[in-house]
């Protein structure tokens, strides 16, 4: 049975405590390119301000599986404020374009369900980075290859829980049965919708990509959150530029051996008369 | 330093830079160059023979440089096997659905078959004898073709705007590598002083509509994607390359060879570095313009 984690964003409190379970229980360092270094080599300043109210990492990244974002929704007129918090990882979609594309098969899929990149085989192509909608896969210029949430392998391999939802302190992600996480989220949408957040929804159900094992509660559209509102996977387009690949190279080919012969039966029209 | 992850409409890049836009520029060129030298090996006559044997001594040294290419781009180059063997197994495992992986198939079978050209052109004839020339140029060809074109594909495979929401990218790529394989063979003969005009000829028009084509799908996809990639028209050194693409490699070249009467050689010489350093541009603006990297 697939297992995934459901997050709640509706009561996300921004506290960061998955961000940080995150580095420890992976043993990720710190983003080189958001830190000043000493002569000692090691780092003495962190320059990693986004401007972006609490988000310390921007993006996830090669070092940063996990993000906090903070977002200030304020309408037009200001007369209404909302801020939101959500912690956002790797989706580990069933239909997975990182997946898809890999050509070393380093990015497999487990028994449980969850994405994972083969270190070992990986050889840093970088292809499956842009093949991600929701730009999860960094490349790793120290190790040469791309990194992202494993959704704690090694934990849930184990029968543990994820790191992050171990210490989410209000149960903003929760783990376990995808198809159990699914009926809790339902019935907690229906709740919010009673008590007026019309625009309360889950992100990630079937609808996309074949469901996304790591799903979400949104309160309002997804693009507020970053994200896309309807993701896809890389094939599609790659699809349609073969098939103008193929047109124009019949047009291509056409046209050059068009050239060819009627210049040939040019000479041979000319060999007769003379 | 700049930060590792960088962001187009929340996707991230993959930080493909000089390595593989002088892969695609290269590979099209290899691509082209043996396209028509097998054009010339199935339809041309005795005349033409030096375009054929200059298209295969061009296309197996390119597409060596290629794969040198592809392989120093590699966070891991040491692993750049895995491309083909699955390293847990030791076994060929080819993926269907990986641009990369049907690109590293296609693209070795291409340098199979144009190392068979090379040195068939290098002992003048001896290898391949009778039928065997012709089965090696058809089947050359169709995967130089694939090489000229599966470069686009590979960009098409992500969410990249200026790459994926276009599907003239395989297009245009082919296009040009036609262009400009002919552009390098032109280079060669014009240098080594050859001047059967009847052949010129034939050549010039497979180039001349190799540019047409490639001028109308440019156009196409400029039209396409200025409504989803609009970072690649507010830079400065993008436009530059975009100018540089459609004056320098297609409309100078277009109207030179549409003139009539036989260019000199220095004017062939001239019009083919034009084609070329249009080539270059094209590539590095769809590469690293693509990206925002520039």
């Amino acid at each position: 049975m697939a297992k995934g984690m459901f997050v709640d964003t509706s009561v996300c409190i921004g506290c960061k405590a998955c961000q940080v379970a995150c580095k420890e229980w992976n043993e990720l360092g710190e983003d080189p390119d958001k830190f000043l270094y000493g002569a000692d080599g090691l780092p003495y300043k962190a320059i990693n301000f986004t401007g972006q109210s609490y988000d310390n990492t921007g993006a996830l990244s090669a070092q940063d599986w996990r993000r906090v974002l903070f977002i200030e929704n304020i309408s037009e007129d200001r007369s209404n404020m909302a801020w939101y918090m959500m912690s956002d990882s790797c989706k580990h979609c069933v239909q997975a374009g990182c997946l898809e594309v890999c050509p070393t098969h380093a990015l497999m899929r487990t028994e449980l369900g969850n994405v994972v990149i083969q270190q070992d085989v990986c050889n840093g192509c970088r292809d499956c980075i842009s093949a991600c909608p929701f730009g999860v896969i960094s490349y790793n210029r120290q190790t040469g290859r791309v990194n992202k949430c494993t959704l704690c392998d090694d934990r849930i391999q184990q029968g543990l829980e994820t790191a992050c939802s171990k210490v989410c302190p209000t149960d903003s992600i929760v783990y376990g049965d995808v198809a159990e996480l699914r009926d809790r989220a339902k019935q907690r949408v229906a709740t919010l919708q009673n008590q007026g957040f019309q625009k309360a929804h889950i992100y990630g159900d079937t609808d996309l990509l074949g469901g996304l094992n790591v799903f979400y509660l949104l309160l309002d559209d997804p693009e507020v959150y970053g994200q896309p509102r309807n993701p896809t996977l890389p094939q599609k387009p790659a699809a349609r530029s073969a098939i103008g690949g193929v047109i124009s190279a019949l047009v291509l080919g056409l046209g050059a051996i068009f050239s060819f012969r009627n210049r040939r039966s040019g000479e041979r029209s000319g060999s007769t008369e003379n | 330093m700049e930060p590792m992850e960088q962001l187009i409409n929340g996707v991230q890049i993959p930080l493909w830079e000089w390595w593989i836009v002088w892969y695609f520029f290269l590979g099209g060129i290899a691509g082209g160059a043996y396209f028509i030298a097998a054009l010339v090996e199935l339809m041309g006559t005795e005349e033409d023979r030096p375009i054929a044997r200059y298209g295969y001594l061009l296309a197996f040294p390119l597409i060596i440089i290629c794969l040198i290419c592809l392989v120093l781009d590699l966070g891991r180059p040491e692993r750049f096997w895995h491309m083909v063997v699955y390293s847990k197994t030791w076994l060929p495992w080819p993926k269907w659905n990986s641009a990369i992986s049907v690109g590293t198939y296609g693209v070795s079978i291409f340098a199979f078959f144009s190392f068979l050209s090379f040195v068939d052109t290098w002992m003048k004839g001896r290898l391949l004898r009778g039928p065997l020339c012709k089965i090696v140029a058809v089947l050359g060809a169709l995967f130089a073709f694939f090489l000229g074109s599966y470069t686009g594909v590979l960009l098409a495979s992500s969410h990249i705007p200026a790459w994926a929401d276009t599907p003239l990218l395989g297009a245009l790529f082919i296009a040009s590598a036609l262009s400009t394989g002919g552009a390098a063979i032109s280079l060669l003969l014009a240098w080594r002083g050859f001047n059967v005009a009847e052949s010129w000829e034939k050549l010039k028009r497979t180039d001349t509509w190799a540019m047409l084509v490639e001028l109308v799908v440019l156009v196409a996809f400029l039209v396409m994607v200025s409504g989803v990639a609009g970072y690649l028209f507010t830079n400065g050194i993008n436009l530059i390359l975009l100018a540089v693409t459609l004056v320098l490699g297609m409309l100078i070249p277009l109207a030179l060879q549409l003139r009539s009467g036989h260019a000199s050689p220095t004017m062939t010489l001239l019009t083919s570095l034009s084609v070329l350093i249009g080539g270059f541009a094209l590539r590095t603006v769809i590469v690293m313009g693509g990206q925002g990297l520039i």
